[in-house]
């Protein structure tokens, strides 16, 4: 039996190892220390809005959303000021046009609603593509454009934080903006996931004991039998 | 407590009009267990679990799901974002689908353990090989059912998983282009497939539901095999209730904290339980690079593709699944267990290695080496049924006991 | 403690605690059903009363549901006085959800709105929650024998025969139990109500 159960072992393990093997050429991802804290997020939103939000949408954020999820908490004037005539269930959308952006970048920015959950690395990919614009050693593609941790490596969003030939000094600043951003989107992508956390503490401490009560009674049932 | 509530009035009026009260007795109470069945016994109640969470949060998911295409902007689609409407908007919606998202991946974790226990203590044999069909049957189900609701989320995973599971109808000889067109409902995978297989993922469990009382009605009929694969005598039989219904509770409860522990702490299972392809919207015109099914169906997939034509991956993917139905009749040894069968033993262990590298194998992109892993790997799945007819012509099985 | 004994209790502690499991896990799957996050960021609905003319009556959705704004004229106004008697609750006192915080007068009561130009109220009869027709008129000269014959105007519920007046206030002898349903509602600004 004990074999079986090994077997099994065996192969849950050669399943897990899945995520190690990754057949691109791509550099492989900077960690991060992706923090759900509030000032962290922001932070994240802020760079959000400024930077991101000329592009990127998030079609499942409503401004209100910004208010009701406690991890942000921003309060209702904070809201107002970002928001600006857009209504206050209005979703956090781009005001730059599909048709636009096909003409100006050749694609269309995609929704970064999911964008954390939907790569792998998560949030480490997020943080690395913002901090991985470099010169092209081949010259082939135009600074700003060229982004080692892309997929082919051209990449169609140009460098949003500046990244390129920045000062020494602002480098602190700008890894910080990554990481807040990458924060942000990661607390987006799943904005109930610390809330689950703490349920989910309660449920296998309850679960645990429980479990001690169904072993104590299984003892007790089973001291008349002989086995 | 039950007790009481059994022998009440209201219960005694109940069972003159319907028998309930006997069927109780019958199948949950008085129901004769063999007194040494060990832990690995418990994934048959514990899958009858999974299955009732399953059914709930189905149900509930069903009523905020919108099983349509249409593009909603930006690539996506109604049915991804009422997708993300649950996970967001609808109270608790996100627990619910995890539940769901879990339970479907923990169901096959509980069946094969409860399989892979049948083919050691060789539970197949002889009188129980209806029981065993039944088995494969609900194995066989539940692949479809997983199959029609993985593509309900409409994510690059579940549009392409579906256009390259649908193909395999395209294989078939003559009526392939028709059959492939009647099961799309169009030329590709679109909005009418949608549709039917969100019909199909509630008809399909339906159809679990009736095969899994049959299975349990089957099994109290023939009777719990045990570890020593011997006949049971009279004074080692204990009642179901109380000896078995609180082992079980014991293997429910510590399956409900690794369940839970996911459903909270890493519901994405890294991606064995939500692929990180499926948060990226279904896009036709786009295959993502490396796409796989589901950890539970790549053996039967790469067994598919490690046969290098299209009909005969498809021949020996379906001749696969056969051998699970012919077991009980390959098997010529009069002994049960495996304690009792080296020979027999050894070609398991082999086996379930053998399904394990199948199983990575087809999760993984092809390449040159994994392929002729996979090849050499289905050799060793056919080889325990081909071997199987014969091994008890040699093998020397150890003496058996008396009694459990 | 006995064998026995510790049997039972322990077979009553693992009941209960499988109980309250269960119990636990059913609330969230109820909570499920209730109205999820956006459709209560839906519930509110804004609208600029000085849209609707003078004698002129609107009707907007607010939670799915219509609300009416009628833009009551001066004889309107005037004509909800004296016919008290023909009333179930002349002054909304019968259940909360026909009266507001904002009402403090009798005239505000009788007037049912924050200007008393502006009714704002909502379109459910109290009955069995039909959509109640506008007959602003008094007498039956425009509406025939549907409304009684001393009919002040107002709105006359066509499935059971229920009957309000231009403040939305039933009729006696009539099978709607309450006056219509008061909205909560408030000015933004000048013009512009916030309802919900």
């Amino acid at each position: 039996m004990k074999r079986i159960v090994m077997s099994f072992v065996l192969f849950i393990c050669l399943s897990g190892a899945t995520g190690l093997i990754q057949a691109e050429e791509t550099a492989p991802l900077k960690a991060v220390d992706i923090s759900l804290d509030q000032a962290t997020l922001k932070q994240g939103l802020g760079v959000f809005t400024d930077v991101c939000m000329g592009c990127h949408s998030l079609r499942y954020m409503t401004w209100k959303d910004l208010m009701d999820y406690k991890e942000i908490g921003l309060n209702r004037k904070a809201v107002d000021e970002l928001r600006g005539d857009a209504p206050l269930n209005a979703h956090m959308m781009t005001g730059l046009s599909e048709a636009d952006a096909k003409e100006s970048y050749g694609t269309v920015p995609p929704d970064l609603s999911v964008m954390a959950r939907a790569r792998e690395g998560k949030g480490a990919y997020i943080y690395s593509l913002l901090t991985g614009f470099e010169h092209d050693p081949k010259g082939r593609i135009m600074d700003g454009n060229y982004n080692i941790y892309f997929p082919g490596h051209r990449i169609a969003m140009s460098d949003p934080l500046g990244w390129l030939d920045h000062d020494a000094a602002d480098e602190k600043d700008l890894k910080q903006q990554a990481r807040a951003v990458a924060s942000f989107l990661t607390f987006v992508g799943d904005p109930h996931q610390l809330e689950r956390q703490t349920i989910g503490k309660w449920v296998m401490i309850f679960l645990i004991v429980l479990t001690f009560v169904f072993w104590l009674l299984k003892r007790a049932v089973w001291s008349d039998v002989e086995h | 407590m039950i007790k009481k509530i059994l022998d009440s009035s209201a219960a005694q009026w109940l069972d003159d009009r319907t028998h309930a009260v006997q069927y109780i007795r019958f199948h949950l109470i008085d129901y004769p267990t063999p007194k040494n069945l060990n832990y690995m016994y418990a994934f048959g109640s514990i899958a009858l679990v999974v299955l009732i969470l399953q059914v709930l949060s189905g149900l509930f998911l069903a009523m905020d799901y919108k099983a349509a295409t249409l593009p909603t902007g930006n690539g996506f689609s109604l049915a991804f974002d009422s997708v993300e409407r649950i996970m967001r908007d609808v109270n608790y919606g996100w627990l619910i689908r995890y539940m769901h998202a879990v339970g479907a991946t923990t169901f096959f974790f509980v069946i094969y353990l409860h399989m892979a226990r049948g083919l050691y203590y060789g539970s197949y044999k002889k009188p129980r090989e209806f029981l065993w069909i039944m088995g494969v049957m609900i194995l066989l189900i539940m692949q479809a059912t997983v199959f029609f609701g993985y593509l309900l989320p409409w994510g690059q995973m579940s549009f392409w998983g579906a256009t390259v599971i649908t193909n395999i109808f395209g294989a078939v000889p003559v009526i392939g282009d028709w059959l492939l067109q009647l099961v799309r409902g169009g030329f590709s995978v679109g909005d009418p497939t949608l549709g039917r297989f969100f019909v199909l993922h509630f008809l399909t469990p339906l159809l679990l539901i009736v095969v899994v009382l049959w299975h349990v009605m089957a099994l109290h009929v023939v009777h719990s095999n045990n570890p020593t694969g011997v006949e049971t005598s009279k004074k080692n039989i204990i009642p179901f209730h109380p000896y078995y219904t609180v082992k079980d509770l014991l293997g429910i409860g510590v399956f409900l904290i690794i369940y839970s522990y996911f459903v909270f702490f890493n519901p994405t299972g890294n991606g064995l339980i939500i692929e990180v392809n499926n948060f990226n919207p279904a896009n036709p015109m786009h295959t993502p690079g490396d796409i796989s099914p589901v950890w539970y169906l790549t053996p039967w997939y790469e067994i598919l593709r490690s046969v290098p034509n299209k009909l005969l991956g498809i021949v020996g993917m379906g001749f696969a699944y056969v051998c699970l139905f012919l077991l009980p009749w390959l098997d010529r040894s009069p002994v049960r267990s495996a304690r009792y069968r080296p020979v027999y033993r050894m070609m398991l262990i082999v086996f379930f290695v053998a399904i394990g590298t199948l199983g990575y194998c087809g999760h993984h992109p092809v390449t040159p080496e994994l392929t002729l892993v996979g090849r050499i790997a289905s050799v060793f799945y056919f080889a325990f049924f081909f071997l199987l007819p014969f091994v008890h012509k040699f093998e020397k099985t150890k003496p058996l006991p008396e009694d459990v | 403690m006995t064998d026995q004994t510790r049997r039972a209790l322990l077979y009553t502690v693992a009941s209960g605690m499988g109980a309250a499991g269960v119990a636990t896990t059913v609330v969230p799957f109820v909570r499920s059903i209730q109205p999820a996050a956006d459709t209560l960021a839906a519930a509110v609905t804004e609208f600029d009363v000085s849209t609707v003319d003078e004698g002129m009556m609107k009707t907007i959705a607010w939670r799915g549901q219509p609300v009416f704004v009628l833009h009551r004229t001066a004889t309107m106004l005037k004509d909800l006085y004296g016919h008290d008697e023909l009333l179930r609750d002349p002054m909304s006192r019968a259940i909360p959800e026909v009266q507001a915080d904002w009402m403090k007068t009798d005239e505000q009561r009788i007037t049912r709105a924050i200007k008393p130009e502006f009714l704002v109220i909502s379109a459910v009869c109290t009955h069995l929650g039909c959509i109640p027709g506008f007959m602003p008129t008094e007498g039956q000269k425009d509406w025939g024998d549907v409304v009684p014959i001393n009919w002040p105007g107002g709105w006359h519920c066509a499935c059971h025969g229920s009957n309000y007046d231009l403040s939305g206030r039933v009729f006696k002898e009539v099978p709607a139990p309450y006056n219509l349903f008061m909205p909560p509602y408030k000015y933004t600004n000048d013009t512009t109500i916030l309802i919900g």
